[in-house]
């Protein structure tokens, strides 16, 4: 049984939201209306009426501070502008959650409009003003300010004249442009906070957020306060998807509770969610691809412009997305490529991570762009691939021509009779394939590998359990449960004999964030050392392991592979696309927990349809469509189609853990799109695939085809 | 809840309720699953809840007259999709009701709530339009039994009065009716749909039509009962074209809301194309 199993089903786990200290109060936010506008005048006036009110902050009470992971771009309440709709302008401190949103309602901003910018490459082609005036004098800016004005990162690979060369002299060549929506990471939890600032300056944090100890820093860099002086305390996250990374209303939460001298405590609403989270890149994606007459790839040339919204400050590093992106061509071996890959500021609402950052987009570009080549070169789309599939050489290990090889077998296994709805309709069935490569590369950055700092502290419980401690977050992925299962086995104990306390950022040194499929492979490292000292402990009954990672020796990139065929039923009278089955097949090395493992393939797979078939976080002149879940749909049991998984061992070392929780989603769009038009012939490239654009399309080829008959 | 929370009353009885009712303000809660809603995003702002989800009075699931239903106003969606009684006599009404929302909605919203809430999105209204349903109102100062087609008034209006609830639905007897019902939610199934279409059929046994009722929701801003079913498809063993002939009638008639789950032109046709596919089921 999962570690928070007892826990969370008997309602005992303990959120953010259930945090409730004494003497607590709370905080309600104004949200601009206005995309782009600046603040005339905040007037507070009818809202002070509110029974319960205590009083307002605004920008001018964090003038200069600004937050973010990696360039500290944010305000913490709008710094006299607003650059998106449902940016906090003004806090509302009252004594029930009540009061300070319904005060938050009456705050009345005078604005004064100035013309958005909504449209990426319009930002990019500076024709309006820039949506930050000087953005690369943030701290930990990526551009610099020769590179234009609206770019929050640039991320180029390759040389462009040479891969243009090839292009020319390719025989065959396909160029497309590819278009992928925003989505929300939709986690059932929306964010919180509860801070409380005590007497000797300590700063207390219970909040939605799975990075501590990168919160302790991000915050005390935006208040200018020592970042040993916040503790962060354990609480459970109901869901993460890449979303709960950023510190969000942590410092305006500490600075109510300093100010106020009592603890304070900041709910969203999910309405807040959607129109201020941090959801997916958009994406607007050139392809070009050329191969010879053996389907050989000559040349690729990737241009891609991602929707950063208003602030950068939301991802990892300004660039962290950008150069996700470019690993979408990992799976092949090309000889000339060029890959631009551009993040642009706009005037909504900001993009952050959202699991496999940049990934799902590019592979939705690469991997239909590739099908489509197939079909210009008159050649089996899964021959391509196999006949340009990564080597696996000396500077690279990768199993990616052995997952291609595995198809054949998928197919034969495949039982056609199973593949057509039952529903009416005029149903074609059609298969597609989709793979992506992800390539490791040696680390070496210091600052990179102390951010996977992990320290376990160990202890003979009263009952002679052994404890645990551990300050890396549940996010609901079960990593505690891998934890306890590691170290069960590494111990020869039974699991029920192990305990996981989750810890304060003050008990421990470090604790892996649960970030960028990482707790699992870093957990696979620490465990070892923790047993070994746990073995040799003598008679002291408490250990304290603590765990930094080495630089990497050698050059060697690790890359693992997987791939998605799926197959769909497509009815020609509707367009409907109805997902039948999808199989992914999944390089793995050791699978330390094998219900959650294949939980991870099965969600990210539903995760992948969702982006794929509907969700869709539309952004209309800066307004986020969506005001709640009903609103935005995400795939429910009910939409669940045959899920079907093949692992493929690595071969290369058994012990070694290969990541899972960003794979499944990445390949899914693509393999569906490319079904589409394997069932009926219609080739859709822009995400979501509705019913409506698969009917469009079959209408408007109906109708050459009438006309080429006529 | 932003706004103060309104007064919540639990009634015995339901001439109780009809008296909690009369007050100016006050509005019945069934299941609650519209009504907790609208409140949480301020559209309603009542004084008083009248909590009605429990009266068995109008709780109850009845062949009558024989080969009738009379369904009460509080009976729950899952009762009605569990019911042997309604799969019997209209299994349309089974399955409308056994795809709304998720379990936990079916376990307590209402019949009469589906109705009053006046989402043209809704599937039971359409069914029980082309069943031919007809709904009893009371209040305080009486009853009114009038045609379910008369109810529904635009987006989320209805003519159900203030002090007026749902006490019953009564669909009339017919030995020779064949009804179903189809929604079309190409996204997710857990979705509104984008067109549902709901047929009732009289038919001989020789295949003649004696009476045909069709009814859309989701493609308009309430459901509604298309008129010409009848003309096109009655007093005859209805052929393909005439199946197309109100596929287009259909296709005219209709005046969809573009949204999510589609545009108006895209509603328009597919109202068309569920049209023909429903009639074509429930003839064939």
């Amino acid at each position: 049984m999962r570690v928070d199993a007892y826990a969370k089903a008997t309602g005992a786990a303990t959120y953010t939201a259930d945090i409730a200290l004494a003497d607590m109060i709370w905080i309600g936010i104004t949200r601009s209306t206005f995309a782009r506008a600046t603040i005339l005048s905040v007037d507070t006036s009818e809202a002070a009426h509110v029974s319960g009110v205590l009083g307002f902050l605004d920008g001018s009470d964090f003038r200069g501070m600004r937050y973010g992971r990696g360039v500290r771009d944010v305000p913490v309440l709008a710094d006299g502008e607003v650059r998106f709709i449902g940016e906090p302008i003004v806090a509302v401190v009252a004594e029930t959650r009540e009061a300070a949103e319904a005060a938050a309602d009456l705050v009345e901003v005078d604005y004064e409009n100035v013309a958005a910018v909504v449209d990426p490459s319009e930002a990019l082609a500076g024709t309006s003003d820039p949506v930050h005036s000087a953005p690369w004098e943030y701290d930990g800016a990526d551009p610099t300010s020769s590179q234009g004005s609206n770019l929050q990162s640039r991320v180029t690979i390759g040389d462009r004249l040479a891969a243009e060369e090839a292009i020319k002299t390719s025989l065959h060549v396909v160029t497309e442009r590819y278009g992928t929506q925003s989505v929300h990471q939709a986690y059932l939890e929306p964010h919180a906070c509860v801070a409380r600032v005590d007497a000797d300056g300590l700063a207390h944090l219970w909040t939605t957020n799975k990075s501590p100890y990168l919160l302790m820093e991000q915050v005390g860099r935006c208040l200018s306060i020592d970042p040993s002086t916040i503790v962060v305390h354990p609480v459970m996250l109901g869901g993460d998807f890449g979303g709960k990374g950023s510190p969000l209303n942590a410092a305006l939460c500490i600075e109510v509770a300093r100010r106020y001298e009592r603890p304070a405590k900041l709910m969203l609403r999910y309405a807040d969610e959607l129109t201020a989270g941090n959801p997916r890149h958009t994406a607007s994606i050139q392809v070009t691809l050329g191969c010879d007459g053996e389907g050989r790839l000559t040349a690729a040339i990737l241009d891609a412009v991602l929707d950063g919204g208003a602030y950068g400050g939301f991802k990892f590093w300004p660039n962290s997305v950008s150069g996700a992106l470019c690993q979408c061509l990992n799976s092949y071996t090309i000889p000339t490529a060029y890959l631009d890959v551009r993040a642009v500021y706009t005037n909504s609402v900001p993009r952050g991570h959202v699991r496999a950052p940049g990934m799902p987009q590019g592979a939705f570009a690469v991997e239909s762009a590739i099908d489509e080549l197939a079909v210009a070169a008159k050649i089996d789309p899964l021959e391509l691939r196999l006949r340009n599939v990564l080597a696996d050489g000396s500077s690279t290990v990768s199993a990616g021509g052995r997952l291609l090889e595995s198809v054949s077998t998928v197919r034969t296994d495949r039982r056609e009779a199973d593949l057509c709805p039952s529903e009416p309709g005029s149903w074609r069935i059609g298969r597609g394939l989709a793979q992506f490569t992800l390539i490791e590369r040696p680390v070496k950055d210091p600052t990179f590998l102390n951010m996977v700092r992990t320290t376990l502290r160990m202890r003979e419980g009263t009952d002679g359990a052994v404890e645990v401690e551990t300050s890396t977050p549940e996010t609901g992925t079960g990593s505690h449960t891998v934890l306890r299962n590691l170290l069960a086995d590494a111990l020869e104990l039974e699991r029920s004999a192990i305990r996981i306390i989750p810890a304060t950022t003050r008990d421990l040194a470090g604790g892996v964030p649960a970030s960028a499929s990482r707790v699992t492979t870093t957990f696979a490292k620490v465990v070892p050392e923790a047993a070994k000292a746990w073995g040799s402990r003598g008679t002291s009954r408490e250990v304290v392991v603590d765990y930094v990672p080495a630089p990497t020796v050698g050059n060697d990139a690790h890359a693992h592979s997987w791939l998605q065929e799926a197959v769909v039923a497509v009815d020609t009278e509707t367009g409907q696309v109805a997902v039948q089955e999808l199989t992914s097949v999944i390089e793995v090395g050791m699978v330390v927990n094998e219900i959650a493992h294949q939980m991870q393939i099965d969600g990210a797979s539903m995760m992948g349809l969702g982006f794929c078939l509907m969700e869709d976080l539309a952004v209309e002149d800066g307004q986020v469509g969506a005001a709640q879940l009903g609103d935005y749909k995400i795939p429910t049991a009910l939409d669940v189609p045959r899920l079907k998984t093949v692992l493929v061992r690595t071969g290369h070392d058994d012990r070694r853990v290969v990541p899972i929780g960003e794979s499944g989603i990445v390949p899914t769009a693509a393999a569906v799109a490319n079904a589409v038009y394997d069932a009926v012939g219609v080739r859709i490239r822009q995400l979501p695939i509705t019913a409506e654009k698969v009917y469009n399309a079959l209408e408007e080829g109906a109708w050459a085809a009438l006309a080429t008959n006529q | 809840l932003r706004a103060a929370d309104p007064e919540f009353v639990r009634p015995e009885t339901l001439d109780e309720a009809l008296e909690e009712l009369a007050e100016p303000g006050a509005m019945p809660l069934g299941g609650g699953t519209s009504v907790v809603m609208l409140l949480k995003n301020g559209l309603i702002e009542p004084s008083k809840l009248v909590f009605i989800g429990k009266l068995g009075e109008l709780a109850q699931v009845g062949e009558s007259p024989p080969g009738g239903l009379r369904l009460g106003g509080t009976v729950t969606l899952r009762e009605l999709a569990e019911s042997g009684t309604v799969r019997s006599t209209a299994p349309a009404v089974v399955e409308a009701a056994s795809r709304v929302g998720n379990p936990r909605v079916r376990a307590v919203a209402t019949l009469g709530g589906a109705l009053a809430h006046g989402d043209p999105r809704q599937d039971l209204p359409p069914v029980l339009l082309a069943l031919g349903a007809t709904v009893t109102l009371t209040s305080r100062t009486g009853s009114r039994t009038v045609p379910l087609d008369g109810i529904f008034q635009g987006f989320m209006e209805t003519d159900i009065r203030e002090g007026e609830i749902v006490t019953h639905v009564d669909v009339p007897p017919d030995p020779n009716r064949r009804c179903i019902y189809h929604r079309f939610t190409p996204a997710s199934d857990h979705d509104y749909p984008t067109v549902g279409v709901a047929a009732s059929m009289s038919v001989a046994s020789d295949g003649t039509v004696l009476a045909a009722r069709l009814a859309l929701g989701g493609v308009a801003d309430r459901p509604i009962l298309v008129s010409e079913a009848d003309e096109v498809l009655g007093g005859r063993r209805p052929s393909d074209s005439d199946l197309k002939d109100l596929a287009d009638i259909v296709r005219a008639a209709v005046d969809p809301i573009a949204d999510e789950r589609g545009s108006e032109s895209y509603k328009r046709a597919m109202a068309a194309t569920w049209t023909y596919r429903t009639v074509k089921s429930c003839l064939g």
